[in-house]
């Protein structure tokens, strides 16, 4: 990893001088000029076995320890819209079913009384198995790993208390008003049919069998369909044989179906969704739609962010709303960019009666770094923050492993570790201007609102066409 | 921010100093600074990164009564920089904070009158320190501290404030290890609490989010104020309203000037450092700051319960149940099986709650168990949390949940389940040494609250030669209904039920 030198530590000279000389304190403390970071990260092997399955393999012998993540291309986005819970309770039941070969009892006791765990999940674009224990237990956990992954059984005992578990999570899911908050500004944006936006309910669990997790698993789960990352302590042509003992003759059954997902139609007009609950503290979300994955503006957006609502102790927002007003105790702004259009956001929470305070104070944010480039200072603090806390990317061996198998999954070119921090360090204040114009609208906006309404500041009427909402 | 800091709960493993063969542990290397600072350093260098915490021997506890959340809000207050950080002039600084102090102790006092308080003068206090507070903010610079370190590249910057300590978080590049020293060492020997009253808001909506508007944070702050009659861990850490309301910048200072001293602070470096390196620049940023003489820890004791205590909280949200059952400190030797029996009982998908509550009668979609809440350094609670599953009332879940701990009380557990948990924190510690912030965090914790960062390792040696009827033991001792504390959150009998999915 290459990190430049850095700058003379004189900063935001302008402002410091006036201190300077005059009086008794010399500001700010004076910093020395740090070496240059020197570092070469390991890299993970990339390998395949015979099948198809990609491998991703470092050696690590610091720790007794084996670590495996699986990367499946699934994906709760390919849920069918009747049955949108699928992809979720394909993944708990993987692990709590327990496999062909052992029951789900002694799957866990097995893993348990070794003290190594096996953790299975499913997200929007993905579906995970991960698997870790002592190296002295890697036999055993390479063996429950490679049958979780492509044996599970099921069980419809078990099936039957994660359907009870995920209807159990559909009743809570209006108990925490920044819960609500958030899963439902995607859900007015992308509406209650689209897969970014919809949610589990308790019709679609309930129509959800067995037969259908055992389809999914069988459409999805595959080896041409499946990467995986491999870290720890062992010798990687070792590692190699006993996986491809394991998984290399694993096939998929059938031809291979693609999946896709409807097309998002990424256009919103400026309203007001009102959710009313009896809350001392408001939450508020306003988002639009936003970048996509390999977007070319990503690394203008990123760092307009960061100055706008993303660097978490320095951004705009935050000294404006939180420093500078004390109205929160949260403001950010955020941004997802999955394959198809995504989504940015701003949240944060104030008492009732500074709600359209915030608002106001959020809007002229937006306003103001769309209308005026912003200023070196701020862009060299967002430049520098980015490019000097890239290398915590590099923590851990596991971490490095598994972020080069995502990066292949999500089709990132090979040199985009490389390439991100020379391409943060390229944005210019221009870039950053027309990103805002280009990608922040606040005409679009559609503002997000739990709160109780009669103890708000000023009515909501003043921010859009105000529309009213059930918790449901 | 966070009020509270949510250990891994197996590390919430509280043990007296055992007499076992000295197990395997880490090459941490402890020094203490002759102004009674306490360092631990550990080497890994995987990578050019190092996690810092420091952690002071202060928290919730030392908060009085009527200045509920001062130990929180002052942890806030530290981040808002120092003469030299976050000031354009500090001399001219002062004059208007001196200023805003004595407005907004007039207005404070003024409030405090109650009815009788005079609301035209408030206003009119409220606008003079609204003037103050922007011609003030012309002197200084916005969460330069903050700037500072993001601009380096820190990550995980925070604090946290818990009811025994307070701790203090950072990771940076590891050849930016002078700038820590030089901010840090700054930072706890020159605070200016600047911005307080803006910050004292900033608290009441982290106070409105997790308290107020959140079941869980609500049922907790009921259920231990329930269970503690005297001693402060029935305090919320966080503050009650009425008292953040009154709390001054003053307050935050004398508080600093008390409690903040080096004689009461462990730092713990992990990662990509030369010991001897840094021993020096310890000694060279720290060792100057003067120790100062440190108040006792002497809150008022708990009396011993003698009957069940029950509380109700109606709220709009699906039921969540809370049961604590007071047991003695971290220093009693009775800790290390009191740990061990949370574990039995909560701890992965074989435990005892799994298997029986949440699979086999399938009456709690989550029930967890842990040792020592809300703190270690004093007499706490065996604390159990549950929230049922449809249909079953929070009250049937409390009586299986019961009758769980009298099977443990009926017959000790079985060989293959103290095997388990053995090897479940042989492999989790190992783990944990994966990630220089949990090793950091790890060790300032264990030598803050036990007086020694091997703690854990001893604790691995005690849990390999426990005796399951060691379990049976303390479950009779301690897991007594007399000696129970049980807070449920419903909705309002009127709205109950409904037309929810």
């Amino acid at each position: 990893m290459r990190a430049r030198r850095l700058l003379p530590l004189v900063f935001w000279s302008g402002v410091f001088l006036i201190g300077i000389g005059t009086f008794a304190y010399a500001l700010p403390p004076k910093l020395p000029k740090f070496p240059e970071l020197k570092f070469q990260p390991p890299k993970a092997l990339r390998t395949k076995l015979s099948n198809g399955i990609v491998l991703y393999l470092l050696e690590d012998g610091e720790l007794p320890l084996l670590q495996i993540s699986a990367t499946i291309r699934a994906g709760a986005q390919y849920d069918p819209p009747e049955k949108i819970g699928l992809g979720e309770l394909l993944a708990r039941t993987q692990r709590t079913g327990g496999t062909k070969k052992y029951d789900a009892e002694t799957l866990n006791r097995k893993l348990e009384s070794l003290g190594a765990s096996i953790e299975t999940g499913m997200d929007l674009e993905s579906a995970g198995v991960s698997a870790s224990a002592l190296s002295k237990d890697s036999d055993l956990l390479l063996e429950l790993f490679a049958q979780v992954l492509t044996e599970p059984s099921f069980d419809s005992k078990k099936l039957e208390i994660e359907r009870a578990q995920a209807l159990e999570e559909v009743r809570r899911r209006n108990d925490e008003p920044r819960a609500i908050a958030s899963r439902e500004l995607p859900r007015e944006l992308y509406g209650k049919d689209h897969p970014y936006g919809w949610r589990k309910e308790s019709q679609t669990l309930r129509s959800i069998r067995r037969k259908d997790l055992l389809r999914y698993h069988r459409r999805f789960f595959r080896p041409e369909n499946t990467l995986l990352a491999v870290s720890g302590d062992f010798q990687a042509s070792e590692m190699m044989k006993a996986l491809e003992k394991l998984l290399g003759s694993w096939r998929g059954k059938g031809r291979s179906q693609p999946a896709a997902v409807l097309p998002v139609q990424p256009r919103a007009a400026r309203r007001v969704i009102l959710y009313e609950k009896p809350v001392t503290q408001s939450a508020i979300r306003m988002g639009h739609f936003g970048l996509k994955r390999h977007h070319p503006d990503h690394f203008s957006f990123e760092v307009l962010n960061d100055i706008l609502g993303g660097n978490p102790f320095s951004s705009r927002l935050f000294a404006n709303i939180r420093s500078r007003q004390g109205l929160a105790y949260y403001a950010a702004s955020r941004f997802t960019e999955p394959s198809d259009w995504g989504t940015f956001f701003i949240a944060l929470g104030t008492k009732n009666s500074t709600a359209a305070r915030a608002i106001r104070a959020v809007l002229a944010e937006l306003e103001k770094i769309r209308r005026e480039p912003v200023s070196a200072s701020e862009l060299r603090l967002a430049k520098e923050s980015l490019a000097n806390s890239f290398v915590f990317n590099y923590s851990d061996s596991h971490q490095i492993t598994t972020q080069q198998m995502q990066l292949e999954y999500y089709g990132f070119p090979e040199d985009y570790l490389n390439t991100y921090v020379p391409k943060i360090k390229a944005v210019t204040r221009r870039q950053v201007l027309e990103a805002a114009q280009k990608h922040l609208s606040p005409e679009e906006l559609v503002l997000l609102v739990v709160t109780d309404p009669k103890q708000l500041d000023a009515s909501l009427e003043e921010f859009g066409r105000v529309e009213g909402r059930q918790p449901d | 921010m966070a009020p509270f800091l949510a250990f891994l709960l197996i590390l919430l493993s509280p043990l007296p100093w055992a007499q076992q063969p000295a197990p395997d542990f880490p090459p941490v290397q402890r020094h203490v600074l002759k102004n009674g600072l306490t360092v631990l350093l550990l080497e890994r260098h995987h990578a050019p990164l190092i996690a810092f915490r420091v952690y002071f021997k202060v928290g919730a506890v030392e908060d009085q009564p009527g200045r509920s959340g001062l130990a929180h809000l002052f942890e806030h207050m530290i981040f808002k920089g120092t003469r030299l950080l976050n000031s354009k002039n500090y001399a001219k600084e002062k004059i208007y904070l001196d200023q805003i102090e004595t407005v907004a102790q007039q207005m404070i006092e003024e409030e405090n009158k109650g009815r009788a308080a005079d609301a035209r003068q408030i206003q009119s206090l409220r606008k003079q320190l609204q003037e103050l507070q922007e011609k003030h903010s012309r002197w200084m610079v916005e969460d330069e501290y903050e700037r500072l370190y993001q601009e380096h590249g820190g990550t995980g910057f925070n604090a946290h404030t818990a009811p025994d300590y307070t701790s203090y978080e950072i990771s940076l590049p590891s050849h930016k290890l002078p700038l820590w020293m030089i901010l840090e060492s700054d930072r706890f020997q020159n605070p200016v609490l600047r911005e307080f009253y803006k910050e004292r808001d900033v608290v009441m909506e982290e106070r409105r989010m997790g308290y107020e508007s959140s079941p869980g944070g609500k049922l907790w702050e009921v259920f231990i104020s329930q269970a503690f009659l005297a001693h402060p861990y029935g305090q919320p850490g966080i503050g009650w309203m009425s008292d953040l309301k009154r709390l001054t910048r003053t307050d935050a200072e004398e508080f600093f000037r008390k409690y903040y001293g080096p004689n009461n602070a462990t730092v713990a470096l992990v990662g990509d450092i030369q010991p001897q390196k840094t021993l020096e620049l310890f000694r060279k940023y720290f060792e100057g700051i003067p120790a100062r003489p440190l108040p006792g820890r002497t809150p008022t004791e708990e009396p011993p319960q003698e009957g069940e205590r029950r509380a109700m909280v109606y709220f709009q949200a699906e039921p969540l149940l809370e049961m604590g059952y007071h047991v003695p400190s971290i220093h009693h030797p009775d800790h290390p099986a009191l740990e061990a029996t949370a574990e039995l009982l909560s701890s992965g998908r074989t435990s005892r709650f799994y298997r029986n509550l949440i699979e086999g009668k399938k009456m709690a979609s989550q029930v967890s168990a842990y040792t020592q809440w809300p703190g270690v350094l004093y007499p706490g609670l065996f604390l159990i949390d549950a929230a049922p599953r449809r249909p079953h009332a929070p009250e049937k879940l409390e009586e299986a949940i019961e009758e769980e701990l009298e099977n443990i009380q009926k017959d000790p557990p079985a060989v293959w389940e103290m095997e388990k948990l053995a090897n479940q924190l042989e492999a989790d510690l190992t783990r944990r040494m994966k990630s220089n912030e949990g090793m950091a965090e790890l060790l300032a914790h264990y030598q803050t609250i036990a007086g020694d960062w091997r703690y854990p390792w001893f604790f691995k040696e005690k849990l390999r030669a426990m005796k399951p009827q060691e379990i049976q033991r303390v479950a009779q001792k301690y897991l007594r209904p007399e000696n129970k504390t049980t807070a449920i959150l419903k909705r309002p009998p009127e709205k109950q039920e409904g037309d929810r999915p």
